[in-house]
């Protein structure tokens, strides 16, 4: 989605509104409207992030927001952790897992659909569920320390 | 007072005027200005002063024409820059800028349509400063105070009870607030350099946040860019956020800026 549509389309708006007044009305839109542009970019932008964080605390599937240049869209960073291959590392840890034989059948036919082993699928869905919720991991930093 | 020779004749190009109110305490002064820098600070006084300066040939209505009132029953001052259409500026082939002044009849005017302000004032004064693209500097002790710019710069020391301090592409610079201070940019960077207890809410859509804290004092923060980096050299664990130095509480968002935490 390019931002600049939205504004375009707003500054038409209020230059349209400005054609019912006189030359002045007409020249301070102007001048508010170059003021404004700036200022609406950054609402918009605003709003558009407050959204995605909004969605990562409620949804399932964590999405970030894209922004190039004029151009914003919205990335899934599940899928981009998904397709990682999440399985590099030794594996040390076990966990001795209690679980209905339905379930343990499911598991084994969603890890054999994506092609995977069970023991893979289920170590890729727990990365995914952890590293990838809420807001992406490096661009926050929250606690207290002593300067 | 400067004086240039312009073929033989000294002309003179800074002009001023100063206007002098006696008070009995702390007002509210409220600062419009077009272009130039607004200076304002405050000290123990019983008056508040103001300076009005330009610097150029036939400027002095701007001088003359600027605002500067004060309103006893609303213990308010008023300054401010002639409004933008009572000069008519043309651009020459050599690049200077020169104009006409509709209002005085002037026929010639060279160099700067800058109006700059020095105001002094009570301690504990509140303030409320726009402009448009003038630097804008704060010393001394202020109450709540209010400041916008567009595209100018903001330096602000001493003491606020509360700051709200807003900029599009100006850099915001700010060495010490009590109580909250609320700043936020377009594309303009925020300095901050923390020295006592304070609340911080700092948002900025492109423009990098700098943080640095006084050593001794306990950093609380909550620090989050979209795309730009966070970074802290004072480790965040799990320090209990009391100190008997002071704690500063910072809440910085960020779009595609950068925020950088370092000790003072």
């Amino acid at each position: 989605m390019l931002l600049s549509t939205w504004v375009d389309q707003f500054r038409d708006q209020l230059r349209g509104i400005a054609q019912l007044g006189d030359a002045t009305t007409q020249r301070t839109t102007e001048h508010l409207i170059a003021t404004s542009t700036p200022l609406l970019r950054s609402a918009l932008t605003e709003a558009f992030a407050e959204l995605v964080a909004e969605c990562n605390e409620t949804s399932e599937r964590s999405i970030h927001l894209v922004m190039q240049g004029d151009n914003v869209s919205l990335g899934f960073t599940e899928d981009a952790v998904a397709s990682e291959p999440s399985t590099s590392g030794e594996k040390n840890a076990r966990i001795a897992l209690r679980l209905t034989d339905e379930l343990k059948q499911s598991i084994d036919q969603a890890a054999a659909q994506s092609g995977w082993s069970t023991n893979t699928w289920i170590i890729n869905t727990l990365h995914a569920k952890t590293a990838s919720r809420g807001i992406r991991p490096g661009n926050r930093l929250r606690g207290t320390g002593r300067a | 007072m400067t004086t240039l020779k312009i073929f033989g004749v000294p002309v003179h190009v800074d002009h001023s005027r100063t206007e002098t109110i006696e008070l009995d305490g702390p007002i509210t002064v409220s600062v419009a200005a077009r272009s130039g820098q607004v200076h304002l600070i405050s000290s123990d006084r019983s008056e508040a002063t103001v300076q009005v300066t330009t610097f150029g040939i036939n400027t002095e209505w701007l001088v003359e024409e600027s605002v500067v009132g004060y309103d006893a029953a609303t213990r308010t001052l008023r300054v401010a820059t002639p409004f933008e259409d009572s000069i008519l500026n043309v651009r020459w082939r050599d690049g200077v800028t020169k104009g006409y002044g509709k209002r005085r009849g002037k026929f010639f005017q060279a160099g700067s349509d800058d109006v700059d302000f020095w105001i002094h004032v009570p301690n504990g004064s509140t303030l409320d400063v726009k402009s448009a693209s003038g630097e804008v500097s704060l010393n001394g002790t202020f109450g709540q105070t209010r400041v916008s710019v567009v595209s100018g710069d903001v330096d602000l020391l001493g003491t606020y009870e509360s700051l709200n301090a807003e900029a599009v592409s100006g850099d915001v610079t700010v060495g010490a607030v009590q109580g909250v201070g609320k700043i936020k940019t377009v594309s303009g960077d925020v300095a901050i350099a923390a020295t006592g207890t304070s609340e911080y809410e700092l948002k900025t859509i492109s423009g990098d946040i700098e943080l640095r804290v006084q050593s001794g004092l306990t950093l609380d923060v909550d620090a989050y860019s979209l795309s730009g980096d966070v970074s802290s050299a004072i480790p965040l664990d799990s320090v209990a956020p009391n100190s008997s130095e002071g704690v500063v509480a910072v809440s910085a968002r960020s779009t595609s800026g950068d925020i950088n935490i370092n000790r003072l």
